[in-house]
């Protein structure tokens, strides 16, 4: 209140011995309003405001002892440990809330409705606008085939007869990885089939002991889309032997068989 | 009126911003798509991807063949080239390319055809250890005039070959392996090893180069 | 009435966090209740200024929390509120307390009063 304030000197020489500077202004108020207080309860009783306020001062002790004291309680290192935490802590905060928007502006439409509607069975009519016929059999697949950390499993799979008798097995593959870094795999490029009457179909023609048509027999695919855990293809098996009654697909990758997965052409209910 | 406040109960501080950090950072790895920390695992993940490896790496290409890191491998009877991307400060998987070993060759180039308009350099593998230069060549023809002679040589002791294509007539877009000829020599500049000349130089380009 | 320094120093912690069980108080509060309880002896002997660092090496252990709030008379205040750590501390203290008082009670009436007053005469001339 006055230039020659007993206060703010006791005050200061206190925080003086604090060498955890962040916390002064904290240490100063409490010390500000007990003295405050202390000068209020003598008033009180009487006394003049000057020598109360010296009597309050001299009541606290020494403050370079009690400066002291409390360093000892502040230590700097912890401090400033926590202090950079602190900020570090909050730095992430803001970037994660910045990239959070960005996620949620620009991919969380595509999580909820997806490009393709990749559950339901119309995907691989989408993909290469087929109509469905009489001549379509949905099959049930089952199967599912691990490798050493890849799933298989073919959610969907549907067989068209064409009207020149030709036959197209059209599945979508779908596979999973708990490693999101794995996520889609150029599985597509390494799955052979092979049907019950040993037929063999790969992608860019069948070979030589199936006797037909290399173009037209074939198995082969694209990636349809990814997520962190999970990857779609859409595959298909064309020029399938009108014979065949079953499929062996076979991922083999640089000529490593890494697993198989048996797909019945039978048993289907009539689209 | 706003009064500092120490807040000083430091373990309660420490636990309260140690949770907010590791689930921000949890968070962050999720919205930016989790990015991969170290090149290696980048490298690691490219290669499962494309069901190839673990791979051995021969040397890191300093100018990469694709994206921003590519390293020469050799994994089994094949050779190849795994390309990582970067992202910020993390990185992503990127691609592989293979050609398969032919252990009857001392020397394996790495592509079928070499688009020279890009300006990449050609990767050559060594299946001999004595083998410390190697020298490429091969013929390119421009429109309307005689077809010349381009070659190019690499210094290397760890059996992978980068050819910067030096002066390429203006028009020439691309090159194929089977116009290569190849010659390995030793420490002492002995030729220990070479490719006859390739039947196309006569066939294609109607020249018969020394 | 002016008590031993030394003795009053060792249990200030303990009359701290006892006055903190029967409910939240501030610094100054802490001082005008220890005060009025013990016939000014508290402030007499030991400078008020001590109560701040026994209140942060409390808060520093987790013996009591902190908070900022405005107190009867309209200021805000820096309250100090025990925890459940510190409750425990108080009654371990207690204890310790009342046991070591005991033998101190204990050797005094042992021994007989010719020699105590013969052991506290040079102590107190």
């Amino acid at each position: 209140m006055h230039d020659s304030n007993p206060f703010e000197t006791f005050c200061a020489a206190v925080c003086a011995q604090v060498r955890f500077r962040p916390d002064r202004a904290a240490i100063q108020a409490e010390l500000l309003d007990h003295l405050q207080d202390h000068v209020g309860a003598l008033k009180e009783r009487g006394l003049p405001v000057l020598d109360a306020r010296a009597e309050a001062v001299a009541a606290m002790g020494d403050p370079v002892e009690l400066g002291k004291s409390l360093d000892q309680l502040h230590s700097p290192l912890a401090g400033w440990l926590l202090a950079v935490l602190k900020w570090t802590s909050q730095l992430a905060a803001a970037a994660a809330i910045y990239f959070l928007i960005l996620f949620l502006g620009r991919d969380l439409p595509d999580l909820l409705d997806p490009a393709y509607p990749i559950t339901s069975r119309g995907v691989l009519y989408y993909q290469r606008g087929m109509e469905e016929t009489e001549n379509t059999v949905l099959l049930q697949p089952t199967a599912t085939a691990r490798t050493e950390d890849y799933t298989l499993s073919i959610p969907y799979a549907v067989l068209n007869t064409w009207e020149d008798g030709q036959r197209t097995l059209s599945y979508l593959l779908k596979v999973t990885h708990w490693n999101p870094w794995y996520r889609d795999p150029e599985i597509d490029a390494w799955i052979s089939a092979q049907d019950d009457l040993g037929n063999v179909y790969v992608d860019g023609g069948s070979s030589a002991e199936s006797g037909r048509l290399a173009d037209t027999c074939r198995s082969w695919g694209n990636p349809l889309t990814d997520y962190p855990f999970i990857s779609y293809y859409d595959m298909q098996v064309t020029g399938l032997d009108p014979g065949a009654a079953q499929v062996i697909l076979t991922l083999q990758p640089f000529g490593v068989r890494e697993c198989t997965l048996t797909l019945s052409l039978e048993g289907g209910e009539p689209s | 009126m706003s009064r500092p406040n120490i807040y000083f109960n430091r373990r309660r501080r420490f636990l309260r911003d140690s949770l907010i950090l590791l689930f921000s950072l949890l968070l962050l790895y999720i919205c930016l798509d989790f990015p991969i920390p170290t090149a290696g695992l980048a490298r690691r993940a490219t290669e499962r991807r494309a069901f190839f490896g673990p791979s051995q790496v021969l040397c890191t290409l300093e100018e990469p063949i694709a994206y921003e890191r590519s390293y020469a491998v050799r994994w089994r009877d094949w050779y190849g080239v795994v390309s990582i991307r970067r992202s910020g400060l993390f990185w992503d998987a990127g691609g592989v390319e293979v050609v398969e070993n032919d252990p009857a060759q001392a020397l394996i180039p790495m592509t079928d055809q070499v688009i020279l308009r890009y300006e990449e350099p050609i990767l050559v593998f060594s299946n001999d250890p004595n083998i410390v230069r190697v020298a490429l060549e091969f013929p390119a023809a421009p429109e309307g005039e005689p077809p010349r002679l381009i070659s190019a040589v690499a210094w290397s002791d760890n059996g992978c070959f980068v050819l910067d294509i030096p002066e390429l007539p203006t028009d020439t877009a691309w090159t194929y392996s089977r116009d290569f000829r190849l010659s390995g020599y030793d420490a002492s500049v002995n030729r220990i090893w070479f490719t006859e000349n390739p039947d196309s130089w006569v066939e294609q380009f109607g020249v018969e180069f020394a | 009435m002016k008590a031993d320094k030394n003795l009053l120093s060792g249990s200030t912690t303990l009359l701290v966090l006892s006055l903190l069980a029967a409910g939240d108080k501030y610094g100054y509060e802490m001082i005008a209740e220890l005060d009025a309880r013990s016939d000014h002896t508290f402030t007499l002997t030991l400078k008020e200024g001590t109560l701040y660092p026994i209140l942060h090496g409390l808060e520093k252990d987790g013996a009591v929390n902190s908070y900022t709030r405005e107190a009867s008379t309209g200021r805000t205040r820096k309250y100090y509120h025990i925890t459940r750590k510190g409750l425990r501390r108080l009654e371990e203290q207690k204890r310790e307390w009342t046991a070591f008082s005991q033998k101190v009670n204990a050797i005094l009436s042992a021994l007989s009063p010719a020699e105590g007053e013969a052991l506290s005469g040079p102590a107190s001339s």
